[in-house]
């Protein structure tokens, strides 16, 4: 039985506006991630799936809540204590041109990674060669700087960088949006052979269920700043809950051009997070909503076989296991 | 609003709070004001006595409690050189310094404002370099000499000003000039950037598009919203003009507050530049907070912030 | 080899730093070699040859700029001068730049109290006339060499504090030092491995304006009689002299002040050059 590795519960992260508004970018999210998992996190813009991975980290410090790291609150651990926790739990960040350093060469931007993780400096170029080359860089990267690589090449020196402190937990923030569609797919790919290869776990940020289709074991829908629906990625994209889900997986772009115009939109824009609808927070925008949804906000509970959604219209089951 | 002027006006009290305390520590810690303020050979016992009148053997604090709460009821100390209260020196002074630095700051205007538009107007045109060639020549002379130049050619040269002294209009044109063209060069540059920003807009094309004439365009909608930036740094202009007014002053014996400060500092006349820098500081921090509250009432985006 | 090639091919095409770095080798050079390119002892008095007129205007070859009120030579005065010129503006400017840049990272890094005491500093030393406060210290500190340094550089932060200060906080925003962090770096290490590279083009270009702006600071004390050493040639002292004589010997407030424009002049044309082809951001803030 594998154990989880990561443990968030009850997360929120408020920002304070001026004249006492707060936008809540994220508002009690709760979930595990096994180690050896794919969590992929999926949502619109502005939902909060961002902010929900720097909390996670504690690179933003969260409002409330509680993220469990191999059974250890993040947010109990002393300054030394998390950075040492951090060698074990990195990000790749969504914008390869702003995560590096323009004025410094590969082998410093490794460098500075493998610092942290207390390799001698002798073993620098040694250690740095063999994980530009497990991202499929040459030694040639070395000595050149950011400018002179495409955008996919860049996220492979990001992806060098987060590994080179051999870390177990790997958070992907929207690592391919950025990149050209052509090379989204090798990234991907890079990402789950890496996996395979050094049984790490990955928490998957991304905007469409498109991209975390093939990657996640399970997926979560995420909507302004809470999970909506959380499912084994299989259970998820055949039978979605969901009527926010059922609304984004219409929504993914189909591959034959001819076919395109039907897909089905959702109406209506995100509302301003800044004050959130009451009662169901997607009522607004949900083709089926009664009038309870209006006033009641549902909780998230059991409606299959590991399948958790957050819906009025939806029959609650109880789990066997 | 009214709590964003409350608060600038709470910060520009902490700022001449500020003032007060610095000026004092600088006078106090850095030398020992009995000996700085007598003469070097004044016997032991005259400084002590000088001491316990001057209240210097009490605490530091209790001595700039005492300064501060009487310079709040108006009591800035009494000049050690002219018997007087250093307030009153001040400001008797002050319609000097005033005259001087108003018409420096007309010749400012009338010199950067046609400079700044044509240059901007006329981007990299033979009339733009010359005025940025100007600038940077203008940035590089120093007051003092520039003042200096002027009284030995229109001045003792030609005769045609006076050189030093306050009295007649002709006694003004020199040092006003001298100090306006001082400021020119940076008001003239900050001017042209700032038109350069604004005419690349869109509603600048807008309003070409409506046939509105070239000039109609340059003068009422782009240095109309270029003017809005260069109003707030307005405020930092005059701690340059004022320090200008010091030097300029000095130059030509205008009989203005920078000058006294300069006789107060070579006179070790403490309570005097005490009281000078407290004063012109309290100057430059409302004329600040002045031009804050004309940028709220000139900007309307700046109403929701 | 291969930079001063590159900054030389990057200045070919701009005259205004073409002729600003002619003119400052020249000052740099006479600062260097004053003693031979004097013709004269800068502090040998000639009485009998007081307010000469410099050769053009009916002096004579052997003092060329003529002599000022105790018969010293001026061009030799001019070139000795260049000495405390350069060395009060690098020096003030140092001093300045890395008091300045340290507040300036701290208080954009650490923020809350230290970053509202140190913009509260710099707003208080905005509302003092420069110069003014600049004067009131050297009275109580006394005239002379070290004490303008002190003096110039302790008040001339201000600059360096804000600018840096708005620098670091939108480099501390950035994913790299993000990255940087969730590597488990610590503050101190970001801002050496990137706060500091980052800020060194705008920190150079506001140097180089800077180091022309103490030069004028330095000449105004001396020239109010509160700068260095009365005995050591400064063109603000000189000037000084010169101003008790501008109805009879024009020459010599004359020459000290083209000295010093033509310093200054060269310091700004490089300074802008650098700061549009470095940061051109500044322009507006500069």
């Amino acid at each position: 039985m594998n154990q989880a590795l990561l443990r968030v519960e009850e997360l929120k992260k408020h920002y304070n506006l001026a004249k006492g508004r707060t936008l809540q970018a994220v508002d009690g999210v709760s979930f595990t991630v096994r180690a050896g998992e794919t969590l992929g996190v999926v949502g619109e813009s502005g939902c909060g799936k961002t902010t929900l991975g720097r909390t996670v980290l504690r690179l933003v410090e969260a409002t409330s809540g509680r993220v469990y790291y191999r059974d250890r609150n993040v947010y109990d651990m002393s300054p030394v204590e998390l950075r040492e926790a951090r060698r074990e739990m990195q990000i790749v960040f969504q914008d390869p041109y702003a995560s590096l350093n323009p004025r410094m060469k590969v082998s410093d931007v490794i460098g500075e990674a493998l610092e942290a993780k207390g390799v001698p400096r002798r073993m620098w170029t040694q250690e740095a060669e063999a994980v530009l080359d497990k991202v499929g860089l040459s030694r040639t990267a070395m000595s050149r700087y950011p400018h002179e690589f495409s955008g996919g090449q860049r996220q492979r020196i990001g992806i060098a960088r987060a590994l080179a402190v051999g870390p177990s937990l790997l958070v992907c923030d929207e690592p391919v949006s950025a990149l050209d569609v052509s090379v989204q797919s090798h990234i991907i790919n890079l990402l789950g052979e890496l996996k395979r290869e050094m049984h790490l776990t990955y928490l998957f940020i991304a905007h469409d269920l498109a991209v975390v289709r093939h990657i996640s074991d399970r997926v979560a829908v995420m909507y302004l700043g809470q999970i909506v629906e959380m499912a084994p990625a299989r259970s998820l994209y055949a039978a979605p809950q969901h009527p926010y889900t059922k609304a984004l997986l219409n929504a993914v772009p189909n591959p034959d051009p001819a076919k395109r115009g039907l897909r089905q939109i959702i109406s209506g824009e995100i509302p301003n997070p800044e004050c959130p609808p009451p009662g169901c927070r997607f009522h607004e925008r949900c083709p089926v909503a009664v009038a309870r949804c209006r006033e009641d906000v549902p909780a998230l509970k059991s409606v299959g076989a590991s399948h958790m959604a957050a819906c009025h219209l939806l029959e609650e089951v109880k789990e066997i296991d | 609003m009214i709590r964003r002027l409350l608060s600038r006006l709470v910060h520009a009290l902490v700022v001449v709070i500020g003032v007060s305390v610095i000026v004092f520590a600088v006078m106090h810690l850095i030398g020992d004001p009995a000996l700085l303020m007598l003469p070097l050979d004044t016997p032991p016992e005259q400084v002590a006595a000088f001491r316990t009148h001057m209240g210097l053997d009490d605490p530091l604090p209790v001595q700039y409690w005492r300064f501060a709460t009487s310079a709040l009821r108006g009591d800035f100390g009494e000049s050690i050189r002219h018997r007087q209260p250093a307030l009153m020196l001040i400001l008797e002074r002050m319609p000097a310094t005033l005259q001087l630095t108003g018409m420096a700051l007309l010749i400012t205007l009338l010199l950067s404002l046609p400079l700044g538009v044509l240059a901007a107007a006329h981007r990299d045109s033979a009339c733009d370099r010359l005025a940025s060639l100007l600038a940077v020549l203008g940035q590089s002379v120093p007051v003092f000499w520039l003042g200096l130049m002027l009284q030995i050619t229109l001045g003792a040269g030609l005769g045609w000003f006076p050189i030093f002294g306050r009295g007649t209009v002709a006694h003004l044109i020199l040092p006003s000039i001298t100090l306006g063209l001082y400021s020119t060069a940076a008001m003239m540059r900050m001017l042209r950037s700032k038109m350069l920003e604004v005419l690349g807009q869109d509603y600048i094309r807008t309003a070409h598009s409506k046939g509105l004439s070239e000039t109609a365009v340059l003068l009422r909608h782009a240095l109309k919203n270029a003017l809005l930036p260069v109003v707030t740094v307005f405020g930092l202009q005059l701690g340059a003009l004022l320090g200008g007014a010091v030097i300029t002053e000095t130059i030509f014996a205008w009989p203005g507050v920078g000058r006294l400060m300069v006789q107060a500092i070579s006179n070790r006349d403490l309570p005097l530049v005490q009281a000078g820098v407290l004063v012109l500081a309290m100057i430059i921090v409302s004329v600040n907070l002045l031009t804050d509250v004309v940028y709220v009432y000139l900007d309307p985006r700046i109403h929701y912030n | 080899m291969r930079t001063v090639s590159f900054i030389w091919s990057r200045m070919r095409g701009n005259y205004s730093a073409l002729v600003g770095s002619l003119l400052l080798t020249c000052v740099v050079m006479a600062a260097l070699f004053s003693p031979l390119l004097a013709p004269h002892d800068p502090r040998a008095q000639f009485l009998e040859r007081r307010l000469r007129p410099p050769a053009f205007a009916g002096g004579s070859s052997e003092n060329l700029l003529g002599t000022d009120q105790l018969g010293r030579d001026l061009l030799s005065r001019i070139v000795y001068g260049a000495r405390v010129s350069l060395l009060v503006g690098l020096a003030a400017v140092m001093l300045a730049g890395l008091t300045g840049i340290f507040l300036g990272i701290m208080s954009g890094m650490f923020g809350g109290a230290i970053d509202r005491i140190v913009m509260q500093l710099a707003d208080v030393q905005l509302a003092m006339p420069f110069i003014l406060f600049a004067l009131a210290v050297m009275a109580v500190l006394g005239p002379g060499l070290r004490n303008v340094i002190l003096v110039l550089g302790v008040t001339g932060w201000v600059i360096y504090g804000r600018v840096v200060r708005s620098e670091t906080l939108s480099l501390r925003e950035k994913e790299y030092v993000e990255a940087s962090r969730a590597l488990g770096h610590g503050r101190f290490k970001i801002i050496r491995r990137h706060i500091l590279p980052n800020i060194m083009p705008t920190a150079i270009v506001l140097a180089t304006l800077q180091v022309a702006n103490m030069i004028i600071a330095e000449a105004s004390l001396s020239f109010l009689g509160l700068g260095i050493e009365p005995d050591i040639p400064s063109w603000g002292s000189m000037l000084s002299d010169g101003r008790g004589y501008i109805s009879t010997a024009w020459w010599v407030a004359t020459f000290p002040g083209i000295a010093i424009m033509l310093t200054v002049l060269s310091i700004n044309l490089i300074g802008d050059w650098l700061r549009d082809s470095l940061d051109p951001r500044l322009k507006s803030s500069i």
